[in-house]
């Protein structure tokens, strides 16, 4: 027999999860069905994170984006805010079945479902907000969080993502690949003619998050005349849709580093 | 655990396993067979029902989520038994129908699009339906009908 907890704000959801760590947590709930079909028997403590209001919304400010972790990817395409300030977030999260994006929540995507959100979050700087009852709050990469599992007692609370500035160029686009689709997203931020910023993070099904930090180096410091990213576009036209997925995300990101240098000398 | 819900305007009340996947309490408890069991893994739409007017796949939801929700299976699509609502009646003129395994969860996802927008274009049709497969129409009937209907 399963029990259902279902606490009705952050402060006491914090209390259940320090007092079951073990018990499962139900957001969205999109991939919880394939979660207990690998299981022996049912769990014995599920906490409902559906009803808490300090989970939920979007706000947009000058500090930045604060997306509530079980705002869903359908909300986060359909909002005003989140299209104009973080075009490539709201691409990103457009992509998959509509019955699935209604369910899917921003906060369970460092898990790995919906692996074309993370390369978007990571190239925006996301970053997640864990608490804890008796941990303190932290904010970690999403590029981290990949990387551990969040601590006993600890629960995703939000992503934040850093304030949009004048500059700033984001690009995403999802492409076929030989066995499986490839994502990228790109961001340049561009000020007194020159790249200040510059990231591209290549996803695939296997490979949710590669940073290619080559890019990084290779374009901060150079002179830019136009609109470099909008070149993004034209580097995916003609790549060879044979091949594995891995070998096909290198040459996009290569193809992509080239266009952007060519451009930019 | 008790939960109740409105299924297709009518108040259930229900003793069940909270993980239980909504679609085996829709058919098997509710008697409301509409919605069909396909892949069981978010793949096909055969399960589409609409939950607070959005639609999601049915064998992908615990009933506890809908606990307080608002249900439309494609059995609510017309209040009368003996008639076919236009949607359906569209999709039978037009031959879009095939074998029949996915037609409850496309009149699902177009009875969603018809509330959201009354005249939809072609392609966010095309966008709605791409969590629903077909194979036997080759989804251009299916499109022609629904479109014609919303028009």
């Amino acid at each position: 027999m399963t029990f259902l907890h279902r606490p009705k704000s952050l402060k006491e959801l914090l209390k259940t999860r320090h007092d079951l760590p073990d018990a499962m947590l139900l957001a969205g709930g999109a991939g919880i069905m394939k979660i207990l079909h690998k299981l022996e028997e049912p769990p014995h403590d599920v906490i409902d994170l559906g009803g808490i209001p300090d989970l939920t919304g979007i706000q947009v400010g000058r500090f930045g984006t604060w997306l509530g972790a079980m705002t869903t990817l359908h909300e986060l395409t359909d909002d005003v805010l989140v299209r104009k300030h973080h075009p490539c977030l709201s691409e990103a999260c457009s992509h998959g079945p509509p019955q699935v994006r209604a369910r899917v929540s921003i906060g369970g995507i460092a898990s790995g479902r919906r692996f074309e959100v993370l390369p978007a979050l990571m190239v925006l700087g996301a970053r997640i907000e864990y608490r804890g009852q008796e941990t303190p709050q932290r904010r970690d990469r999403v590029q981290d969080c990949l990387r551990k599992d969040a601590a006993k007692g600890e629960v995703v609370v939000a992503v934040h993502l850093p304030p949009h500035q004048d500059g700033d160029q984001t690009v995403f686009r999802r492409i076929q690949g030989g066995s499986g689709d490839v994502v990228i997203a790109g961001r340049l931020r561009v000020a007194d003619g020159e790249v200040k910023e510059a990231g591209l993070v290549v996803g695939t099904p296997t490979q949710p998050g590669l940073h290619i930090a080559a890019v990084e180096e290779a374009l901060i410091g150079r002179p830019v005349s136009a609109r470099p990213i909008s070149l993004m576009e034209q580097s995916f036209v003609d790549l060879d849709p044979e091949g594995s997925v891995s070998s096909y995300a290198r040459a996009a990101s290569s193809r992509v580093l080239r266009s952007w240098l060519e451009h930019l000398s | 655990m008790k939960l109740s819900f409105r299924v297709n305007s009518k108040i259930e009340v229900l003793d069940v396993e909270p993980l239980t996947p909504l679609i085996e309490v829709l058919r098997d408890r509710l008697a409301l067979i509409g919605a069909h069991q396909g892949c069981t893994g978010d793949n096909c739409g055969a399960c589409t029902v609409l939950v607070n007017d959005v639609p999601v796949y049915a064998c992908q939801v615990p009933v506890c989520q809908v606990d307080d929700a608002e249900v439309r299976t494609v059995e609510g699509l017309t209040a009368d038994a003996e008639r076919l609502a236009p949607l359906q009646e569209a999709l039978a003129k037009a031959g879009a129908t095939g074998c029949g395994f996915c037609t409850p969860g496309m009149l699902m996802i177009g009875l969603a699009l018809r509330q959201r927008q009354p005249r939809p274009g072609p392609e966010e049709l095309r966008e709605l339906l791409s969590g629903n497969l077909c194979r036997c129409t080759g989804y251009e009937a299916i499109v022609q009908a629904m479109l014609e209907v919303m028009e």
